[in-house]
């Protein structure tokens, strides 16, 4: 059963707090720390699902969101977008670039790992969850 | 050797024929003497030998002498009476001439058949030849005359039948061993020249002789019994001394034994005669046949080695002939050479050749030699004529083409002159050779042997193919020479073309020929081709379509199939073509070219390629010329014919030349009519209708065209109507400069004329009308001058400028206007309005606006730049209306206002405004960062004390855990703060946009209320909802909506000890009501007011304790009025508060 994860943040304490919550929780986590090793990665790997930050260097999120939808092999990993953009309009961008979900920063840590879980192909969320 | 030809030696036949019957009649009663007792037996008859011998020498006329002599023979023989049973009678004559004929008979048949058998070789030639002789001449045939001889003698009664046998027997015998001691000693001494091959050593002859007569002595006369030891004599007489030899000593011992025999004392004496006869016989038979068998071999060895010598010697002659020929490379010296090896080599005496001429003598001219000395034969003068001194063999082998040998030429007086030269020098016997060629005789080879019998027919067929060698020697050598001349003539009419060909000025010469594809190919070229197609020749040789391809294209398909006409028709190919050359020039070049057949069997054109480009300019020059002349001649002839003016050409003695056909139909008069006739009379009247005399015009005009070129007078039509004519006169001149004819171009003014009339009397109609109006003119004046004084008065006292405007010129302006833009008084009137315009280019796009609008009949207010007379600008508000939309230049009104403290006022506003808004994109670049910025480390700081606390790290002792709970807290409640500043500031900066999407109202509230219910729970407050069933959806920004719904209930709860909390939300007037009812502690009046203001804490102490940010409801407010709503309080002290929120169902326009 995959329970791989792509995490694409440049910021490393963040990439760390994401990865030691969702590992605690039995996933397998794959960092990326820009946008175009992400994209590789993602293609290699195929991920359960793509936790993506906005404010990335060279390449931004939408950007990034935008060329991994259209790399349809991926087909049903949900691309879940997880920033500190708040500005209004942030959320739609983002949403409308491709991503299924949004998760605010500052992540809440009681609740992240159930958020994100809301967010993968129920089935094996339902699995995962039990 | 052939045939023994006819001897010189022996003159004439009855000589012959005497000497023979001599002879054989002495040698006849020779024998008679020499018998053998008892019997008186002839042992050798030598007669029949001499008879045998004469008639192979002399033909069958010695038969007769023959003849004669054994007939004389036996007469003598009887008479002498030898024989006593003879009588002595005309019987014996008879038996006599029976005997002769026999003789003759035997001598004949044994020549014939020797001849025969000899097959044309000599009887003494070879050892077979000579048995032949002995076995057939003498033993076969000489059986004839025995029988003949005996049966007379029987027949006679002189010998009883039964002696037939014996005496027969012993004739015979005597007649063979006769033959074959006479006939070859005979033969032989006759034809010693031809023996003549031996050492003649007389001392070695006389030493021989000399023994064989001692020996003979001792055998035959000392009776000692050797006999046979004269064998050794006989070999060595053969041997040594070839036939003569042998047969000499053959002779001498027959007749010394013959003497001996007779004698009684020799060793062949028997018992009887017979035997003593048959001794005898035998031995000279054997001694002498083998002397002479050993001769004729020893002969044929020795003709055998002198053939095979002469063979060798001939072969190696034309061995080296046909080197010389090989090696030849000059005519006269090969010719030379030949004679020479033929001399030296071939061991001839000489030799030479000579050519037949064929001139009037038809001599032969001798060319080269061997042998003779220099002139020697040129003297001779050799011809080849058909006539008597041509009839040598030279001239008979030079027409028939044969060769010809003569063995003797002594024998021959009558021959070549050559001969009697060659003679001196040893000559004996001479070939001459045909040197011929394709069956024409060139010449003869003439070669003279010192021997008799050099020339047998092997060596003439030998010699005769040296000839021909020779001759094709000279044929081939000729050739070479011709093949030479030819060579050098070719070449030298080679450089002749080359030479021609390089220097033509402006052509080259080519030779060209098809390939098998289609492709030409240039096969020679003229220099001259670099000089007109700037190409080199090596170059074009290579490659053809380098020229070609200089060909002006269009030209092509008609090139091709001028090419192929020329091809397959084989007719002369002419063509101009357009050609560039190498450096880019366009010339016209004129190819013309001839095909044949070449030696090879292709088709080769030989070819001349010409610049004609000057040429061809020249006739387009030429041709354009023509056609210009061509054309003006149209012109000037439809100039002529069709001109609307008269043409007209008169002598200067006033006769008409030419009329063009306008004049003659203007006139009336037709071509021949008019020509000819005296223009005074047909064409202009004697005088003008006004009196003016035309004669003497017209004769004034002749004199001195020039003076008169225009000119106007009245003509005449045929009908003598009278018309005005406006004529322009010019001079034609002819070579000399003399007036040839006046050239005279008329139009017809007699309608101007009339004109001119009427506007005279048009002109005095209205000077009379003037009159009268200037009159009225003067009244309406002095009332415009009233007029004008009023406009003015108004003018003046205006307060703002006015301007009255015609054709974009000031016609008046008040001072208010002259003030406002500087001028001074009246400054203004009068000038353009350019003068209030910045700039030209402002001038005519105003100008174009403005009066477009005018023409529509508005009024046009507009506000404008105008420029003072300082040239500083200033704005103004203009109003302007034409008097006439229709014509807006004639006049318009305007209304001019100074606004320039306005604008001013209008110019800071603005830019105050782009101020303000540059800050407001500054402030939201700013929060956007901060909001960034401030979020990130917080994630980091609530994550990670997260973590910790969830013991996902490991676990905490207590009071770890509790220190981590207060970072917690504390974490959150700075996230709070920063989210509410960041809230207000966005507010404040206008900067939060809120969303606007449709949602349901119900469950958000339940769902805030879920959200709260722990809270709740934990202190012990109940929560009511009471939404009215109506709710349904709302467009609003549904997390900015929660946020305050949440905050408010929140509240409700923080500041409620006990009792509860109820929600309750309803539809009014498309607004959604929403309550926030609480039993808390309520609010003083005089707090409800700061109520909204931002930190506002109604009791620090207690606020404290419910862990607000104080920012809390200043946001509510802030996006309850930016959704459209408003929201209320209204409160209780100590009893409790109602929050209402009032919201639009769908948000208004200016939301």
């Amino acid at each position: 059963m995959n329970n791989r994860l792509l995490i694409i943040e440049d910021n490393e304490q963040n990439m760390y707090l994401m990865r030691f919550l969702l590992e605690k929780s039995g996933f397998t986590v794959i960092g990326a720390e820009n946008g175009r090793k992400g994209i590789e990665m993602a293609l290699q790997c195929k991920p359960l699902a793509i936790l993506l930050d906005i404010q990335l260097p060279e390449m931004n999120g939408y950007e990034v969101a935008a060329e991994l939808k259209n790399h349809r092999d991926l087909d049903e990993a949900p691309i879940i977008a997880v920033t500190s953009y708040a500005m209004v309009g942030d959320r739609e961008q983002i949403l409308a670039a491709g991503a299924t979900g949004y998760i605010e920063k500052p992540i809440n840590p009681e609740t992240f790992v159930a958020e994100i879980i809301d967010y993968l192909p129920k089935k094996q969320g339902a699995d995962h969850a039990s | 050797m052939n045939n023994p030809d006819i001897k010189p030696g022996l003159v004439s036949s009855p000589l012959a024929i005497l000497a023979v019957a001599v002879a054989y009649a002495v040698l006849a009663k020779a024998s008679f003497l020499l018998t053998i007792p008892p019997g008186n037996i002839t042992p050798i008859f030598p007669a029949a030998g001499l008879a045998l011998a004469a008639v192979v020498i002399l033909g069958p006329k010695a038969l007769t002498g023959v003849w004669i002599g054994s007939f004389v023979a036996n007469i003598l023989f009887f008479l002498d009476g030898s024989m006593p049973a003879v009588q002595a009678g005309p019987l014996n004559a008879l038996i006599g001439a029976i005997i002769g004929v026999g003789a003759a008979l035997g001598a004949a048949a044994g020549a014939f058949f020797v001849r025969r058998c000899c097959k044309g070789e000599h009887p003494l030639q070879s050892g077979k030849n000579v048995l032949l002789l002995i076995v057939v001449g003498g033993f076969g045939c000489g059986m004839i005359s025995p029988t003949f001889g005996v049966l007379s003698l029987i027949w006679g009664g002189m010998l009883p039948w039964e002696r037939f046998g014996y005496s027969w027997g012993t004739w015979w015998v005597g007649d063979a061993v006769g033959t074959l001691v006479v006939a070859p000693l005979v033969l032989a001494w006759q034809h010693r020249h031809a023996f003549r091959t031996h050492l003649w050593s007389r001392a070695e002859a006389v030493v021989l002789g000399s023994a064989t007569l001692l020996a003979c002595f001792f055998i035959f006369f000392r009776n000692i019994p050797c006999g046979y030891g004269l064998l050794p004599l006989i070999l060595w007489a053969a041997f040594r001394f070839g036939m003569c030899g042998a047969s000499t000593i053959g002779a001498i011992i027959a007749l010394l034994a013959t003497i001996g025999a007779s004698r009684g004392s020799s060793p062949f004496m028997g018992a009887t005669t017979n035997e003593s006869l048959l001794f005898l016989n035998s031995f000279l038979g054997v001694t002498i046949t083998s002397a002479l068998f050993m001769a004729g071999m020893m002969e044929e060895r020795k003709q055998a080695a002198e053939r095979m010598f002469k063979l060798n010697r001939s072969l190696r002659a034309i061995s080296e002939c046909n080197q010389a020929l090989i090696h030849a490379s000059d005519e006269m010296a090969l010719l030379n050479r030949i004679c020479r090896l033929v001399t030296d080599i071939g061991g001839y005496r000489l030799a030479w050749v000579g050519f037949a001429e064929h001139d009037e003598k038809k001599s032969v001219k001798p060319v080269a030699q061997a042998g003779f000395e220099d002139g020697c034969l040129e003297a001779l003068q050799t011809t080849w004529a058909d006539a008597e001194r041509g009839q040598g063999p030279i001239g008979a082998t030079i027409r028939t083409g044969q060769p010809r040998v003569v063995h003797d030429i002594s024998a021959n007086p009558d021959g070549a002159p050559g001969s009697a030269e060659a003679r001196k020098r040893g000559a004996v016997s001479s070939l001459v050779l045909p040197l011929k060629t394709a069956g024409r005789v060139l010449g003869v080879l003439n070669i003279y042997s010192e021997k008799s019998d050099d020339f047998d027919p092997e060596e003439t067929n030998l010699l005769s193919a040296l000839a021909d060698d020779l001759t094709y020697g000279i044929v081939a050598l000729r050739t070479r020479a011709q093949q030479g001349q030819a060579e050098t003539a070719l070449r030298e009419s080679e450089e002749r073309l080359r030479l021609l060909g390089d220097n033509l000025p402006d052509s080259y010469v080519y030779q060209c020929t098809q390939e098998p594809n289609g492709a030409s190919r240039f096969l020679c070229l003229s220099a001259g081709v670099e000089k007109l197609h700037g190409l080199a020749v090596d170059d074009v040789l290579r490659d053809a379509t380098l020229l070609r391809r200089q060909i002006a294209p269009d030209l092509l398909p008609a090139l091709q199939a001028a090419e192929a006409t020329s091809l397959s028709n084989l007719t002369d190919f002419t063509m101009e073509l357009r050609m560039r050359s190498a450096e880019g020039q366009w010339r016209w070049i004129q190819v013309c070219s001839r095909p044949r057949h070449s030696s090879a069997g292709q088709i080769v054109w030989d070819g001349v390629a010409t610049d004609i480009t000057a040429r061809k300019q020249a006739d387009e020059a030429r041709q354009a010329m023509e056609q210009r002349l061509a054309e003006s001649e149209r012109e000037y002839r439809e100039l002529v014919m069709l001109a609307n003016s008269i043409i007209l050409r008169w002598a200067p003695d006033g006769r008409i030349t030419f009329l063009n056909e306008f004049g003659q139909r203007f006139f009336g008069y037709t071509a021949e009519e008019i020509c000819g006739r005296h223009i005074v009379g047909s064409l202009v009247p004697e005088n003008e209708t006004d009196g003016r005399d035309l004669r003497s015009l017209i004769q004034k005009i002749s004199d001195d065209p020039q003076k008169f070129e225009r000119n106007i007078n009245e003509n005449m039509r045929r009908t003598g109507e009278r018309v005005w004519i406006d004529w322009t006169n010019k001079v034609v001149a002819d070579a000399k400069g003399q007036i040839k004819e006046i050239l005279s171009i008329g139009s017809d003014i007699t309608e101007r004329k009339q004109a001119e009339e009427q506007v005279r009397r048009l002109n005095e109609d209205l000077r009379r009308h003037a009159e009268t109006l200037e009159q009225r003119v003067a009244e309406r004046t002095s009332e415009l001058a009233a007029i004008n004084d009023e406009q003015r008065a108004i003018f003046e006292s205006a307060g703002t400028g006015i301007v009255l405007l015609r054709n974009r010129m000031i016609v008046r302006c008040n001072r208010k206007l002259e003030e406002v833009a500087g001028y001074g008084p009246g400054e203004l009137a009068g000038k353009s309005t350019r003068i209030w315009y910045p700039d030209e280019a402002s001038f005519l796009a105003g100008g174009e606006m403005v009066y477009a609008r005018l023409a529509t009949g508005e009024t046009l207010r507009r506000e404008q730049q105008m420029a003072r007379k300082n040239g500083t600008l200033y704005w103004v508000r203009l109003s302007l209306r034409a008097f006439d939309p229709n014509d807006p230049l004639k006049g318009a009104v305007g209304i001019v206002e100074d606004i320039t403290d306005e604008r001013e006022a209008a110019e800071n506003l603005r830019q105050a405004l782009e101020a303000a808004q540059a800050a407001d994109r500054i402030k939201s670049a700013f929060l956007a960062t901060m909001s960034h910025e401030l979020r990130t480390p917080l994630n980091s700081i609530i994550g990670f004390t997260g973590i910790l606390i969830q013991g996902l790290a490991g676990p905490l002792n207590p009071e770890q855990h509790k220190q981590m709970s207060m970072v917690q807290k504390s974490s959150r409640h700075l996230l709070a703060l920063i989210n509410d500043v960041l809230d207000i500031s966005k507010i404040e900066a206008g900067q939060l946009n809120l969303a606007r999407a449709p949602f349901e109202l119900t469950p958000s509230i339940e769902k805030m209320v879920k959200l709260i219910t722990p809270l709740a729970e934990q202190k012990g407050i109940g929560v009511e909802v009471d939404i009215a069933p109506e709710v349904g959806a709302i467009v609003a920004d549904q997390r900015r909506l929660e946020q305050v719904i949440m905050n408010l209930l929140g509240n409700a709860i923080k500041f409620t000890e006990k009792g509860r909390v109820r929600v309750a939300c309803r539809l009014e007037n498309d607004h959604y009501l929403l309550s926030f009812t609480d039993t808390g502690i309520g609010m003083k009046p005089e707090e409800i007011p700061g109520l909204f203001q931002p930190f506002h804490q109604i009791d620090s102490g207690l606020t404290r304790k419910h862990e607000g940010t104080g920012l809390g409801l200043s946001i509510c407010k802030k996006i309850i009025d930016l959704m459209g709503g408003s929201i209320d309080v209204a409160s209780q002290w100590g009893q409790g508060s109602v929050f209402t929120v009032r919201l639009p169902r769908q948000p208004g326009e200016t939301v």
